[in-house]
């Protein structure tokens, strides 16, 4: 009884092994009960709806409408008061005389027009695919290297995980935006470099995370078992480190996601950001600073909201995801 | 407990060099030469080359930077490249303002985070519980830029209830003992001068707790509700205590650990929300001066501050593992 018996073992393969029909099927049916808990989850569920909602804008958006800033401008409506719904809305509350009705309401600028004239709705609308994206690639960039540094950092140990989390201790004692600033002041101010510069300040919140569920992991039986039947340190890190953590990890970049969008319109709002003409919420918010002293709300209310609403999806759809992913804090 | 900080004290060092080199190498790869930022473009070679000897760019970076910590070390933080004012002067003058509304902020979100949290814990599921994360949750998601420009909306233009422009009003005279406005007042012993250093620091001040104040709520539930579920606090309900020593006493002193850990990370926050709220509401602190020092590429400001900022992040990470004694006797260092 020294070695297995090769003719059982390859048999005993034969009846544990899947056919490619049912190994889809099997994955199928995970993913529908993963999305049936998440539906039951009423943070994932109203989440999930705004962020589809923002994903439809952000991709529809740019789609079907070309942002053209010599056409936009359009001096004769210079803040023009927003009508359509807002005025309807408006006209019953300050019980106007002459009520707008959903009838006789015009729809020229729904979310009224900005000091050139510029109409807010097409602006925000495009702003809010800028300001997705930028936080969408933010966290990808953070995500990629700080997962991966951590995981590394964690798995290996010793001299490499001083040097890393050191390192990260480095960046975690900048204030991030004002990192984000100076990155952003030496490559230059444009969106791309501001996601980037974001991306870069994150990076010591997923590199902590992936470090210490690396840890956890490293030291759990079934690594052990599959130390000692001589799988590669390589094939450990991929086939049990790596997909045993990336709960947490998607968690985080779902939460993630909303620091980031927050964090490049700052940068937007403090003018390095994307640049003029083409429209990004926060440059739009710190353009309205003017406009509201005299009253002008809707120059800044409207992006504010599709900031919020970008926002509060992620978070909420974060909330819930970690709710069903992760069962240490399902109580 | 001395020989722990001793240690947490020289691991500090290697970070702080860190922070230095990151500082000096990141400003030094700025693109554009400090000298003709100053002068402008019409500036002569002749000048250009007196500024960059007084600055001290013709030396090997190395070298810049050797001479830079050593001045550091012996407290010259050189003089500001706009100006040629030390930038020690400006710090203190500028400092206060910033941990004025800091600190007032920072008050506030435990005030209100702490109790919010509490509640929610206990009373898990039930309306206040619902309500208070959901005002959390909004806390987290509305981007402090959004938030200031609101409120100023609301509260300052249309209600006219308060000012949004500056510390005080021009009106108000007060003597510099502090720095910090409603402290000079007090000393002072003038009232006037205390309720419009406070009117002008509420806004900002709230401002800037809502992230801070929706953070601590969060991490208060949590850290309630994981205690609250304790044998220990069965216990106590069953010998008959009531419950709101139950609440404080069992489970609140054993739910602080994650709650002071969340409250020293805030810092960081702080700062980089004082850089918004400071542009928004025209506050003469370190935050809006930092960020138009980096636009500047004013060296002296921007390396001073950041090592600065730096070093209160570790000194405050350090109190809040004393704290973490101080709070649990079990904890030893």
């Amino acid at each position: 009884m020294t070695t297995a018996d090769p003719i059982s073992l390859s048999e005993q393969k034969k009846t544990i092994q899947f056919t490619r029909r049912e190994l889809i099927l099997d994955r199928l049916i995970l993913a529908r009960d993963f999305l049936k808990r998440l539906w039951r989850s009423p943070s994932a569920r109203i989440g999930g709806i705004v962020v589809l909602i923002t994903v439809g804008i952000s991709v529809g958006v740019p789609l079907f409408n070309d942002y053209d800033a010599l056409r936009d401008r359009d001096l004769p409506s210079r803040y023009a008061e927003p009508d359509c719904v807002v005025k309807v809305i408006q006209s019953y509350i300050n019980d106007y005389e002459e009520k707008t009705t959903f009838s006789n309401m015009t729809c020229d600028h729904p979310f009224g027009a900005d000091k050139n004239g510029r109409d807010i709705m097409r602006r925000v609308g495009h702003g809010m695919s800028v300001s997705l994206w930028a936080g969408v690639v933010a966290v990808v960039f953070s995500l990629s290297i700080g997962g991966t540094v951590g995981l590394l950092a964690g798995f290996v140990g010793g001299w490499v995980d001083s040097i890393f989390m050191r390192l990260m201790d480095v960046i975690l004692a900048f204030p991030s935006l004002l990192l984000a600033v100076a990155l952003v002041t030496v490559a230059g101010a444009n969106l791309q470099n501001g996601m980037i510069a974001v991306g870069i300040t994150q990076i010591p919140v997923f590199a902590r995370l992936a470090r210490s569920m690396s840890i956890s992991i490293r030291n759990q039986e079934y690594v052990l078992a599959a130390r000692s039947i001589g799988t590669r340190q390589g094939g450990i890190l991929f086939n049990h480190v790596l997909p045993n953590s990336l709960a947490p990890l998607i968690v985080q970049s779902t939460l993630g996601l909303g620091t980031a969008v927050i964090e490049t319109a700052a940068l937007g709002f403090l003018g390095l950001g994307q640049q003029p003409p083409y429209p990004e919420l926060g440059k739009m918010l710190a353009d309205s600073q003017q406009s509201l002293l005299s009253g002008k709300w809707w120059v800044m209310v409207f992006p504010g909201a599709a900031i919020i609403m970008i926002v509060l999806g992620f978070n909420l759809l974060g909330d819930g995801l970690r709710d069903v992913l992760d069962p240490r804090l399902k109580k | 407990m001395a020989t722990y900080l001793a240690r947490r004290l020289i691991e500090a060092v290697p970070v702080i060099v860190g922070v230095s080199i990151l500082v000096f190498l990141l400003l030094h790869l700025i693109p554009g030469d400090p000298a003709l930022a100053i002068l402008g473009e019409r500036a002569t070679e002749e000048n250009v080359a007196v500024i960059r000897e007084r600055l001290g760019l013709n030396k090997p970076l190395y070298e810049q930077y050797f001479i830079w910590v050593g001045n550091m070390i012996q407290g010259d933080l050189g003089n500001t490249v706009r100006g040629n004012i030390p930038v020690a002067n400006e710090i203190s003058s500028r400092f206060p303002a910033t941990i004025e509304l800091s600190l007032s902020a920072l008050t506030i979100a435990v005030l209100v985070g702490v109790p919010m949290g509490i509640l929610s814990g206990i009373r898990r599921n039930s309306l206040i519980d619902t309500a208070s994360m959901f005002i959390a949750l909004f806390g987290v998601s509305i981007p402090i830029f959004v938030l200031g420009l609101l409120l100023i909306y609301i509260v300052g233009v249309e209600l006219h209830w308060l000012p949004f422009v500056s510390r005080l009003s021009s009106s108000v005279q007060l003597e510099r003992v502090t720095g910090l406005h409603t402290v000079d007042a007090i000393i002072a012993g003038d009232w006037t001068a205390l309720k419009d250093a406070l009117n002008h620091l509420i806004l900002p001040a709230v401002t800037l707790a809502t992230v801070p104040m929706a953070v601590i709520a969060r991490i208060t539930r949590s850290s309630m509700l994981e205690v609250l579920n304790q044998d220990y606090i069965r216990t106590a309900r069953a010998k008959g205590l009531r419950s709101y020593v139950v609440v404080i006493r069992h489970a609140f002193r054993n739910a602080m650990l994650p709650i002071v850990t969340i409250i020293g990370l805030q810092l960081g926050t702080l700062l980089s929300g004082a850089v918004l709220t400071e542009t928004i509401y025209s506050w003469p602190g370190v935050g809006k001066w930092l960020f138009d020092s980096i636009i500047a590429r004013d060296y002296p400001i921007v390396q001073s501050m950041t090592l600065i900022i730096a070093m209160i992040y570790i000194v405050v990470n350090m109190v809040v593992d004393v704290l973490y004694a101080v709070i649990d006797p079990r904890i030893r260092y």
